[in-house]
């Protein structure tokens, strides 16, 4: 009798777990039903107040492609790559106007690249992040990057180097020692950064190449806030990043002293802030460490090398020092000195509220030092 | 067992009234058996009907009826049915119609001596037996046997005159009881019955037809011993004696199963195995009320509070130098006849990871393999769920182009990953069954090409993707890699459980399902011995033999768990110069070359 | 237990057990609440959590030993009185359970906001429940085996998880302890944080089946485990301030699942290393679950026995069912955010506080009962 009803029930157990299994059910969801959306694009929309989202995922072409052969169906042709959008008032909108565009779900757990649009709104900026904050299947650890030309023309480029645009951006910045400047900025540090009084953010900017060129990442983009501020070409760009110790291959180049061209810039930085009275001295040190590429004279002399230290390092804090009168004049804090100070002495920041009223009057001094390290390798 | 063994312990009294009964059945039968063939004949004369039947009728009645007489003699001469009588004719009688009517039971009557002619029979099992000792050194030196006159005079001490002076054989016991004359006659021994003795000599002329010692199969090593065990109990016993010249070693003998009276033999080292394990083993096994023991695993039930679990809980090994080795560290060994396995416990889920190969080099190669074995079982118990879970359920945690390849290999296939792996899973182990029973030649074969054909069709049919197909074969070859059989079977079992919480939860369901199996590991015990030991109680010195195998100077004391009466093993080996100069004396005065 | 022979565990396997008791809980809110009310100080404020658990600890452990051959619940009518006693047993089982529901709650929010977003909470719970019930079905042994051997390897994890996210430290400067001491924040952010201490209150069932002549080791043990949990978060404490930084580690939800999803290693097999180690913290809390049923079962058929008497196994059942249904009483995280703040905490420090006194005090006073008690389990009474 009960064995009967075991018996039975063992049977309506296997019949509910094959018909579960057949249907499919709640997380389980194969790759291929999947679309991997790899890169996402936040713009402001034509309609006043709304923002268009691009989700760009590959194709079964492109994966084909990428993977050699596929074992089935695909091998057709046709571009390895597909934007879809969506425009709404919110994230949440504008992604299912894109998931009613396609038959798979719209899966961000392999996100790795965000773009956001220079001409979003402030407040459009904060909906996104903390949207973005919040999706649960969406790591923290994709890379967050500005633009302010369109998602097609930065993210859907055909590449050479790279099947997929977005993997090459991921590349460039996780190579620390691939780039001139390590710019690459993640979302949750986007987000800290954003969170965190008395520090703004500062993003890469991807610009579209010339023609016929893959997209160049030598910008960046200032904030206050939520703010766009500005965007910073090359030279600027290189002052940024020794300023935030954040230079990897640089080089200089001394015309009027034996034509001496260093190379391999790299280089730490310590911050220090003092409050004093109404305003703030900070103090930027900067440990240089350079590479002796060419001199016009044969072999170099200690006193050619103490010149070339002594000249290099003040070229380098003028350099700095304008760049960071230049954030002063923006109201941006890219090095974090309120932060710095709230830390060391949370009372006093308390204090310095707005720090965006202070910031501007900060005194900065640059105290660069330079170490010539390696002189090539026959001389 | 005897058919009236149970009358024997009914008391003296009634034995006159049993003698009458008898005595009354056997002039029935002989009256039924009269009746019979009288009968037999008018049908025959009536009818031409086949009357087989009848005739096994007519033969079984005389039968009795001779069976019966034999009895009734015995019961005269020694008052007891079970007891022999002293009559040489009753006995010859009682055998031939009991035992005898089997063509290999050998009944042979003879007479001692030459110039006294005292009667004598004897049986044996032909085939079991040792044909020498029986013709030489027990008929012959007999029936030549000159001073027989000796015996003729006290005819109640005559076996013991043979066993002093004439049968030239090394084991000669004495045995009155039927029922046990009759088990020994069958376990291969030559019983001698003389005149005038209620006595039986047993002559030992075991001689069983074995195997002789072969290499190992199910446990080969390359640098260690080539021995295996043959089926016989007694090799078995030698195999192991060999290894291990103690004294203490003790083999304790139980006789199981009710027709097969398999020889079982428990043993231990007196002094060192914890005599809690060997009584509560021998408690065990004498409850064990089995008709009859071929493997050993029908004992396992009865040695084990769990039988009813995945895991294995006794560790069977037909290599003695494993044997020796873990008798040595207190466990006990429990040996059955006809079967080349003996079982070791108690186990713990450890032991069944360790083969002799780790002791036979080096411990950086034991640690290696060890770390290998668990990598294997890593693999073909985790690849496929991991599979499932990270292609459909969290693809998040794998790096992004493992994903896209991984995505590009799957496109256009039909099935999702779960019948994927069912569709492979099922395949693999088709093959397997099929190359396990068919014939060595074949299997080979069948393999190769099961796995290449069937492989490569699969994939280009477009049903399974070519990942699956490196997943699968290495989940089939990973759970193999453990050194014992019996251990590939539970984790194959489980195996299912994961890919089926892989499916709804994903890592997060197999990290379920591993904890469930981790407490199932750890709720099991034998002997009161936990099967997580080292792990679960936590044993710090006994971890130096399990996933790592340290250095032998290392491991100088025995298993805490198996709480032996002697927990060091091994003296403290002084390595420095030091401690211990003369050792280092020849290496330094090298030095000086 | 009636009926069912004691088990008696190892100093070790108690130290583990206890430890195991009280981690599962505020582990995921770790560091918020300290940090969100004293800033920096928070390491102070959660250092003071470990001195006061310290205390807490040694008082219940001196509570334990008025009548060491007997659990609380076993003994607190005849010492308490009846109606006391029963109150006490009744508080002590509801208790129990508030925190497992909780545990398992809270847990199944976080893995299912960033790792199963389409399972149903209960599913996640219910499974979860379902395994820590079967762990402590075999009964005290088996449970105390299962989690000595789940912790070595959790162990190492956890080291190697502190190592990888210290990788993405990005101020050295804030591992530097504060100066900044706020006292009232810091007993602020202490008695929030206190969270993650709560729960080893669990000995006064536990400790009578500690081994005999083991039992001054096991309460040595447990301090030393006390001591590795503070020390392992500390290091985790600074990894999450260097990482985020005060601010964003107060905004935080779960800030120690959000440290584990920055950890991502490029060419790796599993690249989101960090989001597997959360979902491997499953074996932390399935423990805390698992050594919650065990004693509630326990408590359980002592505190019926007066009315009926439940096995063991039966009352693990019913704890395990209460448990997966109490899941339903918590629509979402910041409900049972809400929920731990102003019921767990108080409600737990007060009988972390108030038993041990209860118990000492009248001990002292009926000195003659006492004794009684003691020696009447020393003759074999069965528990």
């Amino acid at each position: 009798m009960i064995k009967g009803l075991i018996r039975k029930l063992a049977a309506l157990f296997m019949l509910l777990l094959l018909s579960v299994t057949l249907s499919g059910c709640w997380d389980d969801m194969p790759l291929d039903t999947r679309t991997l959306v790899l890169a996402m694009g936040f713009y402001p929309a034509k309609k006043p107040g709304q923002i268009t989202v691009d989700f760009s995922f590959p194709t079964p072409t492109g994966l084909t492609s990428s993977n050699g052969a596929g074992s089935g169906g695909g091998g057709g042709k046709g571009p390895s790559f597909d934007t879809l959008s969506g425009t709404g008032y919110t994230l949440a909108q504008a992604f299912s106007a894109a998931q009613a565009k396609t038959n798979r779900d719209l899966y961000l757990g392999h996100t790795i690249l965000l773009v956001f649009s220079t001409h979003l709104k402030a407040h459009q900026f904060n909906l996104l992040m903390n949207a973005l904050d919040r999706i649960g299947t969406l790591d923290k650890t994709p890379f967050v990057a500005a633009v302010s030309a369109p998602f097609s023309k930065v993210v859907g480029v055909k590449m050479t180097q790279e099947e997929f645009p977005a993997l090459y951006f991921e590349e460039l910045f996780t190579c620390a020692l691939c780039t001139q400047f390590s710019l690459g900025v993640r979302l949750w540090d986007a987000s800290n950064r954003l969170a965190t009084p008395g520090v703004d953010l500062v993003l890469p900017e991807i610009t579209p190449g010339a023609k016929g060129k893959g997209p160049e990442v030598d910008h960046i983009a200032l904030y206050r806030g939520y703010h766009y501020v500005a965007t910073l070409g090359h030279s600027e760009t290189t002052a940024y990043s020794m300023a935030a110790g954040k230079s990897r291959k640089s080089s200089l180049y001394f015309p009027h002293h034996w034509h001496a061209e260093f190379n391999a810039v790299s280089n730490n930085m310590h911050l220090h802030v003092d409050p004093k009275g109404s305003t703030v001295d900070v103090t930027v040190s900067l440990h240089f460490t350079e590479t002796l590429e060419s001199l016009d004279t044969d072999t170099e002399s200690a006193h050619q090398l103490a010149v070339l230290s002594r000249v290099s390092s003040a070229a380098i804090g003028r350099r700095i020092l304008t760049f960071l009168e230049k954030t002063q004049k923006d109201d941006s804090d890219v090095l974090g000195v309120g932060r710095q100070l709230s830390w060391i002495d949370p009372t006093a920041f308390r204090k310095y509220r707005p720090w965006h009223r202070v910031y501007p009057h900060v005194h900065f001094i640059v105290k660069t030092a330079v170490k010539i390290n390696k002189m090539g390798d026959l001389k | 067992m005897w058919p009236f063994s149970r009358r024997r312990n009914q008391s003296t009294k009634q034995k006159p009234s049993e003698g009458e009964s008898l005595s009354k059945a056997m002039a029935e039968a002989a009256a039924l058996s009269q009746n019979v063939n009288t009968a037999d004949a008018a049908i025959q004369y009536t009818s031409g009907t086949d009357l087989t039947l009848l005739k096994d009728i007519i033969t079984e009645t005389s039968t009795l009826e001779e069976r019966l007489s034999a009895f009734t003699t015995d019961l005269a001469g020694s008052g007891s049915l079970d007891s022999f009588s002293g009559n040489v004719a009753s006995a010859y009688e009682r055998l031939k119609n009991t035992v005898g009517q089997s063509p290999d039971i050998i009944i042979r009557r003879f007479f001692i001596g030459t110039t006294v002619r005292i009667p004598a029979v004897l049986a044996f099992v032909d085939g079991l037996t040792d044909s020498q000792i029986i013709d030489q050194d027990t008929i012959m030196v007999s029936q030549e046997y000159d001073r027989a006159y000796a015996i003729s005079q006290d005819p109640k001490r005559a076996h013991q005159i043979v066993h002093d002076s004439v049968v030239a054989s090394g084991h000669l016991t004495v045995e009155a009881s039927w029922q046990k004359l009759l088990v020994k006659l069958m376990g291969g021994n030559t019983i001698l019955f003389i005149e005038g003795t209620e006595n039986v000599l047993v002559v030992d002329t075991v001689k069983y037809p074995a195997r002789s010692i072969s290499t190992p199969t199910a446990e080969r090593t390359v640098l260690g011993s080539q021995e295996a065990f043959n089926e016989v109990i007694l090799t078995q016993m030698n195999l192991i004696r060999m290894r291990m010249k103690t004294p203490d070693l003790h083999f304790d003998n139980i006789s199981l199963g009710r027709l097969s009276h398999t020889n079982v033999a428990i043993a231990h080292i007196e002094g060192l195995t914890n005599p809690a394990i060997v009584s509560a083993a021998k408690q065990k096994l004498a409850v064990a009320d089995l008709a009859e023991v071929q493997s050993g695993q029908e004992l396992v039930p009865y040695l084990t509070d769990r039988a009813n679990t995945l895991f294995p809980l006794i560790r069977r090994s037909e290599r003695p130098d494993v044997v020796a080795r873990e008798l040595s560290m207190g466990k006990i060994a429990i040996l059955v006849d006809n079967t080349p396995f003996v079982m070791l416990m108690p186990n713990t889920l450890m032991d069944f990871y360790q083969t002799i190969e780790d002791y036979t080099m080096n411990s950086w190669y034991g640690t290696l393999e060890r770390l290998i074995r668990f990598l294997g079982l890593f693999l073909g118990l985790l690849l496929p769920p991991l599979y499932i879970a990270l292609t459909s359920v969290n693809p998040d945690l794998l790096p992004t182009k493992m994903v896209l390849t991984i995505a590009g290999s799957r496109v256009g296939l039909p099935l999702p990953p779960i019948f994927e792996v069912l569709t492979m899973w099922a395949i693999i182990e088709v093959l397997r069954e099929a190359a396990l029973r068919l014939p060595k030649e074949l299997s080979n074969t069948l393999g190769t090409v099961g796995a290449i054909v069937v492989g490569t069709a699969i994939v280009k049919a477009g049903i399974v993707s070519p990942l699956m197909i490196v997943i699968i074969t290495l989940t089939a070859l990973g759970l193999f890699t453990s050194p014992s059989y019996e251990m590939a079977a539970p984790w194959r079992v489980l195996f299912w459980l994961l890919i089926i919480v892989s499916y709804f939860l994903g890592l997060y369901g197999i990290i379920l399902a591993l904890l469930l199996i981790l407490g199932h590991l750890a709720s099991l015990e034998v002997f009161g011995v936990p099967y997580l030991s080292p792990f679960g109680p936590y044993h710090g010195r006994d971890m130096r033999d399990t996933l790592v195998r340290f250095p032998e100077p290392m491991m100088t004391k025995r298993p805490t768990y198996l709480q032996s009466l002697k927990p060091k093993k091994a003296g403290h080996y002084d390595a420095t110069p030091d401690e211990s100069p003369s050792i280092y004396q020849i290496a330094q005065e090298r030095t000086h070359d | 237990m009636p009926g069912q022979k004691l088990a008696r565990i190892s100093a070790g396997q108690f130290a583990t057990m206890i430890t195991a008791g009280y981690l599962g809980l505020g582990i995921f809110y770790f560091p918020r609440e300290a940090v969100s009310a004293a800033g920096r100080g928070g390491l102070y404020a959660f250092w003071l959590d470990g001195v006061i658990a310290f205390v807490l600890m040694r008082l219940i452990f001196q509570m334990n030993r008025v009548v060491p051959h007997e659990t609380f619940s076993g003994f607190a009518s005849d010492l308490l009185s009846k109606p006391v006693g029963y109150l006490l047993g009744l508080y002590t089982i509801l208790y129990h359970l508030a925190l497992a529901v909780s545990a398992t709650v809270l847990f199944s929010m976080v893995l299912g906001n960033i790792f199963l977003p389409s399972t149903p909470i209960w599913a996640i719970d219910g499974a979860l429940t379902v395994t820590a019930m079967s762990i402590a079905w075999g009964g005290v042994a088996g449970l105390a085996r299962t989690l000595q051997a789940s912790y070595i390897p959790l162990l190492l994890l956890t080291v190697l998880s502190i190592i990888l996210a210290a990788v993405s430290i990005r101020h050295p400067i804030l591992l530097v302890p504060s100066g900044d001491i706020r006292i009232a924040a810091i007993l602020h952010g202490a008695y929030r944080q206190f969270l993650i201490f709560i729960g080893f209150e669990l000995s006064v069932t536990l400790y009578p089946f500690v081994r005999d002549g083991d039992q001054k080791k096991a309460e040595r043990y447990s301090y030393y485990g006390l001591l590795g949990i503070m020390v392992a978060l500390t290091m985790q404490y600074e990894v999450i301030m260097g990482v985020f930084g005060p601010y964003m580690t107060s905004q935080l939800r779960w800030p120690l699942a959000s440290t584990y999803r920055i950890i991502s290693i490029s060419g790796f097999y599993i690249s989101k290393l960090g989001t597997l180690l959360i979902v491997l913290w499953t074996i932390v809390v399935a423990a805390f679950v698992s050594v919650r049923l065990w004693c509630l079962a326990h408590d359980l058929s002592v505190f019926l026995e007066a009315f009926v008497p439940i096995r063991y196994n039966l009352g693990i059942i019913l704890m395990g069912a209460a448990a997966i249904l109490g899941t339903f009483l918590f629509p979402n995280a910041k409900v049972a955010d809400i929920w731990n703040e102003t019921w767990l905490i108080p409600f737990g420090i007060g009988y972390l506080v108030g038993i041990p006194l209860i118990v000492l005090t009248v001990a002292s006073i009926r000195k003659k009962k006492t004794l009684h008690l003691q020696t009447l389990t020393e003759d074999g009474k069965e528990l």
